[in-house]
């Protein structure tokens, strides 16, 4: 079966803008989001820049449902609240409107164990686990092990929104971000929803996401950046029945694993998929730009694209290509491919 | 293309130990794997309980998968082992598999306080310029040495395995999203055959206090810490932390067919929900789980009075077992009374993002077998939870299809049905 899953709604928070338009604008002038890193000094790692959207310390939480969200995970929320307020989903029922995550890895705030850590050295100063146990933990918050839970932001969407359906949530390479936008779509397709939410959001940009991108490997990449974006994916049918604006076709898209083959497989997969010549390919790159955004990367190469496609171009020479491709690929060996067509 | 899903493969690295011969037979017969922890020697966390794998396990395994680094952690090493197994059982040797993948659930990693000690001035103050140019200093098992989909990713390249590569991060719930997810990879023809499940490890020093700072962990008799977990019994006082994997392969019907595999049992249905309710507990009705449920059975067509098994999450926590119990009176209706429920996290704690992995292959012997596990430590059931809880021991008892359940703290449900394989049938 063919695959025509429409996109009728779309929301993104990136270092260079909280709208789709503003973020395609910025690309198109050739801005970048990428400076030095804030927040935390830097310079003993090889990587010191970071398109980043947080540029202040986090305040302190009270409410409990921001506090296990963390800084990504409140960006995720918003973005999913503002893309399912926009396609307007209230005549679905509850039970069929699905969620699909890609996520960026959660990382433990140092102020968060910093008192237990120091209520646990011993009188030569080394932590000393046996005080640790008998007592100091609990100086840690209680909510703390619920913030390492990278499921708990996609429960806080579904409490927020009332969405019950059909879901899950992948992590931590940017393939991953393309996989939960397909498995939406597959949910689709295969009719186990009638709607899906389908979003990306990377990590935070802290020293612990900087260690991780050193150890893996993956830090002779792009940049880190901050940011994410929630599509909402409906049947093309059913979006052209309730009279739904339609921004763009998700038409096929795969995963696959080992290196430069896997991008041959997954391209090959993907466009034999959309029934598409591989030539057609146009491959939508915007880490230069934003950083690289792992898991929340692919969401928001689609936002970019449909943000192309709605706006006039100056000349019909102008004018983007009217297939595009997402290709993500991940430090693991983990490369992902989405083709995506412009509404007509 | 719709084909139908059967499963070649099983492996299980547990607290009873490794191999779903030694772990099956163990749990028929009653026996339970928590014990008081042994992996921090004389450190003694607030939890006197915990579903430990046995120290000279975890050395095995370590020795066997010597060759990579010598750097993994423990939750890669349990996926390693029981992925290791579950292909061996299969037959599948490594080779180039581009319509194959491999789809674990997994933990979040282990978060270790010692990297935040190390770098922690005597004002409380984060050196990040040390964490930064000390990277090496970092503890072998520290999390951000281990990203989430690692596991997924050293079987991968260990067999050859080049199709789709994913981890799934939904907590407890998350080893059946990855079954669930290879079901229909295989079914919709995407692949040939998937291995798929999860594996975790949280026994570390934050880990064992995870469950402490939540209020859920297990009151422990520190005679018996065995004892700790009770599902569904009027006792039960919340969690025991276990660790382990538990890992299948799924294939397509007519590739297993073709290669004349041997064919355990049958994938016949997947159902995932949201509750929507709260982060840290289920609504009492237990409608999430309910709609999870009954998705699955819809998914494969099975009608209720075919489960003659329910593998329940019974975490033994207050809220989760009476909600499960209404949820199950809800799908199976009037045949919730004649089909056996029991939970196995009372013999092996509450194994996280390998729970559903390890229940999915009880659930496979249980078709195969036609017997039940028991639920361990159950002695006076709740009022509440009023079905066939499986006290004691297991029990031989036919069982056509077996529902497989698994809930998150977050509020993702995630259920899969099995049945016993019957050739010829339609998907």
């Amino acid at each position: 079966m063919p695959l025509r899953v429409a996109i009728t709604a779309a929301a993104v928070r990136t270092a260079l803008g909280s709208t789709p338009d503003e973020v395609w604008q910025a690309i198109q002038a050739g801005h970048s989001g990428i400076r030095p890193i804030v927040g935390f000094d830097a310079s003993g790692f090889s990587v010191t820049e970071a398109a980043q959207i947080w540029r202040e310390p986090d305040a302190p939480e009270d409410d409990p449902a921001l506090r296990i969200l963390g800084p990504h995970g409140r960006l995720l929320d918003a973005v999913c609240l503002e893309a399912h307020g926009a396609a307007r989903l209230e005549t679905l029922a509850r039970e069929r409107v699905g969620l699909f995550v890609g996520m960026g890895m959660v990382d433990s705030s140092v102020d968060d164990l910093a008192p237990a850590a120091l209520a646990s050295r011993d009188d030569a100063g080394q932590l000393s686990l046996e005080r640790f146990f008998a007592g100091p933990y609990r100086q840690i918050h209680p909510l703390w092990p619920l913030s390492m839970l990278n499921n708990v932001a996609a429960g806080q969407i579904a409490i927020d929104l009332d969405i019950r359906g059909d879901n899950a949530v992948l992590a931590a390479d940017a393939d991953a971000g393309v996989r939960a936008l397909l498995e939406g779509a597959r949910s689709l397709q295969e009719g186990h929803a009638d709607a899906v939410l389908a979003a990306g959001v990377a990590g935070r940009v802290t020293p612990a996401l900087l260690a991780r991108r050193a150890l893996s490997g993956s830090e002779a990449e792009a940049p880190p950046g901050e940011g994410g974006a929630a599509l909402v994916l409906e049947r093309e049918d059913d979006a052209r029945r309730r009279g739904a604006p339609i921004l763009g076709l998700i038409r096929g898209g795969a995963t696959a694993f080992g290196g430069e083959q896997a991008v041959t497989r997954a391209m090959q997969a993907a466009f034999e998929e959309a029934e598409r010549p591989i030539e057609a390919l146009r491959v939508q790159v915007d880490r230069d730009h934003l950083g690289d955004l792992g898991p929340g990367a692919a969401a928001v190469s689609v936002v970019t694209a449909l943000a192309g496609w709605r706006r006039v171009p100056p000349s019909p020479a102008d004018r983007p290509p009217r297939w595009t491709t997402v290709l993500a690929a991940g430090s693991a060996g983990g490369v992902g491919v989405l083709v995506i067509e412009e509404a007509v | 293309m719709s084909r139908r899903v059967v499963v070649t493969g099983l492996g299980l690295v547990t607290p009873m130990g490794r191999g779903v011969d030694t772990v099956w037979e163990r749990l028929l017969a009653g026996e339970r794997g928590v014990s008081a922890p042994q992996r921090l020697g004389k450190d003694v966390p607030p939890t006197r309980a915990v579903g430990e794998i046995p120290p000279a396990l975890l050395e095995d395994l370590r020795a066997e998968h010597a060759d990579a680094d010598g750097q993994d952690d423990p939750r890669t090493l349990f996926a390693l082992g029981a992925a290791n197994d579950a292909l061996a059982q299969a037959g599948l040797e490594p080779g180039v598999h581009p319509r194959a993948g491999v789809i674990l659930g997994a933990g979040p990693g282990a978060n270790r306080i010692e990297d935040v000690d190390r770098f922690l001035a005597t004002d409380g103050a984060f050196d990040a310029v040390a964490y930064g140019r000390h990277l090496g200093d970092l503890e072998r098992e520290s999390l951000v040495r281990h990203a989430a989909e690692q596991p997924a990713a050293r079987i991968a390249a260990a067999h050859g395995i080049a199709g789709p590569v994913h981890a799934v991060t939904t907590a407890c719930s998350a080893s059946n999203q990855a079954l669930g997810l290879a079901y229909r990879s295989i079914r919709r023809g995407e692949t040939d055959w998937m291995v798929a499940g999860g594996s975790d490890s949280q026994v570390n020093p934050l880990g064992l206090v995870f469950f402490v700072l939540l209020g859920a962990s297990a009151n422990v008799d520190e005679e018996d810490p065995a004892s700790a977990c009770r599902p569904f019994d009027r006792r039960r006082s919340g969690l025991v932390m276990g660790e382990g994997a538990g890992i299948a392969v799924l294939e397509a019907e007519e590739h297993a067919r073709a290669r004349q595999a041997t064919i355990l049992a049958e994938v016949a249905g997947y159902g995932a929900s949201l509750d929507a309710f709260r982060t840290t507990a289920p609504p009492p009705d237990g409608r999430g789980a309910a709609e999870a449920m009954q998705g699955a059975l819809a998914d494969g067509d099975v009608d209720p009075s075919e489960i003659d098994f329910v593998n329940a999450h019974g975490t033994g926590t207050k809220r989760n077992d009476p909600a499960e119990i209404r949820a199950i009176h809800t799908v199976l209706g009037e045949h919730a009374g004649e089909s056996a429920v029991s939970s196995s996290k009372g013999a092996l704690g509450h194994l996280l993002s390998a729970a559903a992995g390890v229940a999915f292959c009880c659930c496979v012997r249980a078709v195969q077998e036609d017997a039940v596990p028991p639920t361990a430590n159950l002695h006076t059931p709740d009022r509440l939870c009023d079905l066939d809880l499986v006290p004691d021991a297991g029990r031989r008892r036919e069982v056509r299809a077996a529902l497989n359940n698994s809930f998150a703290f977050g509020g993702q449900n995630a259920c899969v049905v099995v049945r016993k394989y019957v050739p010829g049938g339609e998907a």
